[in-house]
């Protein structure tokens, strides 16, 4: 099942610990993705209708997390970011809110 | 002396899906001493008449990896051998680091047991692994 964690995640309203708590499991046959343990105390294990009606929201987060993935990436460095910054303050310049600015509008979420 | 054993690694890029262990199945075979391992379905299945004590190791490098826990274990007929698993938070930006996660194991096998080797990683998102290698040997 695609993005079957953020499903999860969806439906209990928060983030499990999903080493432990709820595992997940794909074996490499194709068939993709599914609930090997359920260990939450807070609900019952979701049935695949109450998963599939959560799809869209789902498919919001994954495609959110891999652009704030991509942000982190051409943000730069810390060191290349304190850099920007020491010369901003330095000069008056403000190359490091641009960059920000930049970053963020080239990566727009959903 | 230390058949069976076998080596075997994968250069394509492979997803890895967020929080979910996940099998990773080498699919180029450098090593692969008594046929025990298929490539097919990435098991390592202990043939008959060779019961004994193996040692097992795999490994996967995943791309511009934004630290977070990662994993890698080794399932033995499709459960996991959770004190086989070894868990890794790498630490530093994600531009171009690409650690290498891995696990080593020691099991007693039988004939007809079969051991795979899998990944997971929880970054937020699915991510690419670029290299994965799976060998092992018999002890005795």
């Amino acid at each position: 099942m695609e993005n079957l964690d953020k499903k999860i995640i969806l439906y209990l309203g928060r983030t499990p610990d999903f080493i432990e708590e709820i595992k997940l499991q794909d074996d490499g046959t194709g068939a993709g993705p599914y609930i090997k343990h359920w260990g939450a105390s807070d609900k019952v294990k979701p049935t695949d209708s109450q998963l599939n009606a959560l799809a869209t929201e789902a498919t919001k987060l994954e495609n959110n997390a891999k652009v704030d993935k991509k942000r982190k990436l051409e943000y730069l460095s810390w060191k290349e970011q304190m850099e920007m910054i020491y010369k901003d303050q330095k000069n008056g310049t403000t190359t490091f809110k641009d960059h920000c600015d930049k970053v963020r509008s080239d990566n727009p979420k959903e | 002396m230390n058949t069976p054993s076998f080596f075997a690694y994968k250069a394509a890029a492979t997803t890895l899906s967020d929080n979910t262990t996940t099998q990773l199945i080498p699919t180029s075979v450098v090593h692969n001493d008594g046929t025990a391992y298929d490539s097919s379905n990435g098991r390592f299945t202990i043939p008959s008449g060779q019961d004994g004590l193996y040692f097992l190791y795999g490994a996967f490098r995943i791309n511009n990896y934004d630290p977070n826990r990662t994993a890698a274990v080794f399932f033995v007929n499709g459960s996991e051998t959770n004190w086989s698993l070894t868990e890794h938070a790498p630490e530093g930006g994600l531009t171009s680091r690409r650690p290498v996660i891995h696990s080593t194991h020691m099991a007693a096998l039988s004939a007809t047991d079969y051991v795979d080797f899998r990944g997971f990683q929880a970054s937020g998102s699915s991510d690419t692994v670029l290299n994965i290698v799976f060998g092992g040997f018999k002890i005795r």
